[in-house]
């Protein structure tokens, strides 16, 4: 204990000019969650732009912070290099526990120890009791030390200078975009599966041992080599990895006897022969129904895998990728988009083609249901936080703090004709029945991974299915809006797939967005009010409510 | 624990290179050794080995009793290691260094330090950075004196060091090397002669011999002979003659295991009754040239 204080206080006396630094854009940071609470209208107003506004300094802040603390981690670890054979310290009577544990304490007594004053700072003057999320507190702690000070120290162990942990630095960030380029080629490996948690895993365990070992041993060509084995293991498994067992496993096909929630058929597409095909990468946009979907039930498209053949010529399997789309039961369709390369699509064209689609879902049972009516200012939202949803030029949503984590399935619907948003030039009332909502889901831990500990955040609203009134359609939630509230929960996961024979490639061919525009432009000059009903209805969304028009261009919902 | 050094086939590879090859060394208790050799020899790889700065690739040493490579944490707060190479705490003033170092070392002498200080005339209130290289290294030694350590170990302290310095850290050391054992790896034959009591002679990773000082002197004789008439030189001289020539009448060569009736005998039997037979001790110096000349003549397998 002698010695652990001992180099301590030579380790503060040392480095106090990084620690200063790092302490102050912590209080820094501070002052900006603070402000950005007090001013919430600071950032969103904001259209100039000065070097020391507000947009300015909190966006410096959040990027300096870590950078100051890695360089902390850095300077303190490599204060006794366990890199090389000629420092000072390697033939004294240190104890390698001892140094290791001092290096722990002065990180957990200049990083860990203030971001935990901090956050109960922040949680108090937020109005959030510290001491009902001691969890909470106690789990970003953990995920600090997970996502930043493990790692980091890990670099500090295995290289001598800065310098070189920055060209370490350098090392890795080839390799991750190494490991992007090469998942691109691998089919499925971007969705997101059950094996996720195991390269974390991994890397936290080499952390560690890579640290013992240094300590212990300072086997610095041995700790290096776990490293790079960790890289080898990592490639091989996003090489090897079984994607489509796991996925057939997590996402088991219902039995033939049990009746699948909904149905899928494909709906005619719209030919754009008329629009040569010019680029490289093809758009296919194919529009889909959905029925049979009970009024209780939500769908979410995980993942979608798209197998085309055109028999003798060529046949095409995407993968599995990523689906992140929502389908209420109000929505009668959907699209579903993919890209094909030009030269596929060439040797494809000119026949007649069959399309599998695979979609792996999962089905959520909207429960929980209770009525209530948006009041004017800040409100408390049980399981939520405290919210309010006062309309500004740009949005209409829910704009909520939450103490710890955002909510892990929140559900709000509203009837888009009873809206309370004050309507603009060029805006309309939606007809009855037109459907609003706005799904906040986070994740089950007990706090999101950040610094800040009172999570802001906006609950965007999408028109499930605007109706049909012309012109913008508002839909947002304000003060007075009556609205149902409810937490959906997760029933099965499961997948289920369609076929379509005979389908002209050409018919689903979705232009390129210039094109599109040119011909938007012409079709409006022809016909001033676009007809619902055509898969490209986005260009109905009011220009304040852009935010929660689904300009995404996986999915456009009609 | 009667030998603080101990090594048994000791060997060192980096890559295909062999910097130390079966060595075996014992270094006595209270003696002061000095392992010389030319440079590359090994000695720096063999210190930093003994002292757990680079494992053996094969072979063992024990220090204090310890396997070297369990030498870590409290068994150095009886072993005081410099080396011409030690990066030491920049930043630090001479004075913090020794204020940081205290607590490490139970047996830590203030009055020594003090003394030490005095003694080496270290300025306490100017940063290590600041210091020249003489006044570094004293203020290494001084900080590896002043808890009385029971094994000295120096890697080439005296390297760039004027002459001054040296004898100030020599004289430093020996005041202080009294209850511990010293090993010393240096270039500078010149002084070790002055106090070392036992010497290693280490050559392309290979311990050519280790003996003590005295015994060395005395088996080392550089001989003239001088004939009435220009003699034959022997094809195959003995082993213990080394640097065998001749110029007209007058025959040279290295004794290297000098013993007078014995190498008189030689003499007679080998080029016959010299008119003249002068014998000269040879200063360490010229003993190492010689064997180093020798060493590169040689088979690198061949032993004096």
């Amino acid at each position: 204990m002698k010695q652990i204080s001992h180099i301590f206080l030579k380790d503060v006396r040392r480095r106090w000019p990084e620690i200063s630094a790092s302490l102050a854009l912590l209080a820094a940071f501070g002052w900006k969650a603070v402000f950005g609470w007090t001013h919430p209208g600071e950032m969103a107003a904001a259209t100039g732009f000065a070097f020391f506004d507000y947009r300015f300094l909190a966006g410096f802040i959040v990027v300096v912070l870590p950078i100051a603390w890695v360089f902390l981690i850095l300077r303190v670890v490599q204060s006794e290099s366990l890199v090389g054979d000629r420092q000072f310290w390697i033939t004294r009577p240190y104890e390698w526990k001892s140094l290791l544990f001092e290096k722990v304490l002065l990180l957990f007594a200049f990083i860990n120890l203030p971001v935990l004053v901090l956050q109960i700072v922040l949680l108090w003057r937020a109005g959030f009791h510290p001491t009902h999320y001691v969890l909470g507190l106690l789990w970003m702690q953990f995920m600090l030390c997970l996502i930043l000070l493990l790692p980091t120290v890990t670099l500090a162990v295995i290289t001598a200078t800065v310098i070189q942990s920055l060209l370490a630095l350098l090392f890795i960030v080839l390799y991750i975009v190494g490991m992007v380029a090469l998942s691109n080629y691998i089919p499925s490996s971007s969705f997101s599966g059950p094996l996720d948690n195991i390269n974390p895993l991994l890397l936290f365990a080499t952390c560690l041992l890579v640290i013992v070992l240094q300590y212990a041993r300072r086997k610095t060509k041995t700790a290096r080599l776990c490293i790079v084995a960790l890289g080898v293991v990592l490639l091989l498994i996003l090489v090897a990895t079984p994607y489509r067992a796991i996925v057939a496993h997590e996402y088991p096909s219902l039995g033939s006897g049990t009746k699948a929630p909904f149905e899928v058929a494909l709906l005619p597409g719209k030919n754009s022969a008329d629009v040569p095909v010019t680029e490289e990468d093809v758009q296919m946009s194919i529009p889909v129904t959905i029925t049979g979907l009970a009024p209780d039930s939500i769908i979410n498209f995980d993942g979608v895998r798209f197998e085309l053949s055109a028999p003798g010529k060529a046949s095409w399997d995407s993968g599995w990728s990523s689906g992140g789309r929502t389908l209420y039961p109000e929505q009668g369709r959907t699209i579903l988009d993919f890209t094909l390369k030009r030269r596929l699509f060439d040797r494809m064209r000119d026949t007649t083609v069959t399309l599998n689609v695979s979609l792996a879902y999962t089905l959520y049972r909207d429960q929980n249901q209770r009525e209530f009516v948006i009041p004017n200012g800040k409100f408390e939202l049980a399981g939520v936080g405290v919210c309010s949803a006062e309309p500004t030029p740009f949005s209409a949503d829910f704009t909520c703090m939450a103490p710890m984590r955002r909510p892990e399935s929140f559900l709000i619907t509203a009837d888009a004709s009873a809206n309370t948003c004050p309507v603009d030039k060029n805006e309309v009332r939606a007809t009855p029945g037109s459907m609003t909502r706005a799904w906040q889901r986070g994740g089950s831990d007990p706090a999101d991974f950040d610094i800040d500990p009172v999570q802001t955040f906006n609950i965007y609203a999408s028109a499930s299915n605007p109706g049909k009134n012309g012109g913008f359609m508002i839909y947002g939630f304000c003060p007075g809006t009556p609205v149902v509230l409810s937490n959906p929960v997760e029933v099965f996961k499961s997948q289920t797939t369609f076929s379509a024979e005979g389908m002209n490639l050409m018919d689903y061919r979705e232009p390129p967005p210039q094109l599109i525009r040119f011909f938007r432009e012409r079709s409006m000059l022809e016909n001033p009010i676009k007809p619902v009903g055509s898969p490209h209805l986005t260009a109905l969304c009011s220009p304040r409510k852009m935010l929660s028009c689904g300009f995404s261009p996986q999915l456009t919902i009609e | 624990m009667n030998n603080p050094i101990h090594t048994e086939n000791l060997t060192k590879r980096f890559r295909s290179v062999e910097a130390l090859r079966d060595l075996n060394l014992v270094v006595p208790e209270n003696a002061i050794y000095a392992l010389v050799g030319p440079n590359g020899a090994g000695k720096t790889t063999a210190i930093k080995i003994l002292m757990n700065i680079l494992q053996p690739s094969s072979g063992s040493a024990a220090v204090m009793g310890h396997k070297s490579a369990d030498l870590r944490g409290k068994l150095f707060s009886s072993i005081g290691y410099v080396s011409e190479n030690q990066r030491l705490p920049d930043w630090m003033r001479v004075s913090a260094f020794f204020e940081f170092l205290r607590p490490f070392y139970p047996s830590w002498d203030r009055d020594l330090e003090h003394d030490l200080i005095r003694q080496f005339d270290l300025p306490l209130d100017r940063k290590l950075s600041k210091l020249s290289r003489g006044m570094r290294m004293k203020a290494a030694l001084a900080s590896a004196l002043a808890f009385h350590p029971k094994l000295i170990v120096l890697d080439e302290p005296f390297t760039g060091l004027d002459p001054l310095v040296r004898d100030e850290l020599i004289q430093g050391l020996l005041e202080r090397a009294e209850e511990s054992t010293v090993f010393i790896s240096s270039h500078d034959l010149g002084e070790i002669e002055s106090f070392a009591s036992h010497i290693g002679y280490l050559e392309r990773g290979e311990l050519r011999l280790s003996e003590e000082l005295s015994t060395l002197s005395d088996r080392f004789r550089e001989v003239e002979l001088t004939f009435d008439s220009p003699p034959v030189l022997p094809a195959q001289a003995p082993d213990t003659w080394m640097q065998l020539s001749s110029s007209a009448a007058v025959v040279r060569f290295v004794e290297t295991g000098f013993d007078q009736e014995k190498t008189n005998q030689q003499i007679q039997q080998i080029l016959g009754a010299p008119r003249s037979v002068t014998v000269s001790p040879m200063s360490l110096r010229s003993i190492f040239l010689v064997m180093a000349k020798a060493g590169r003549q040689q088979a690198p397998e061949s032993q004096i």
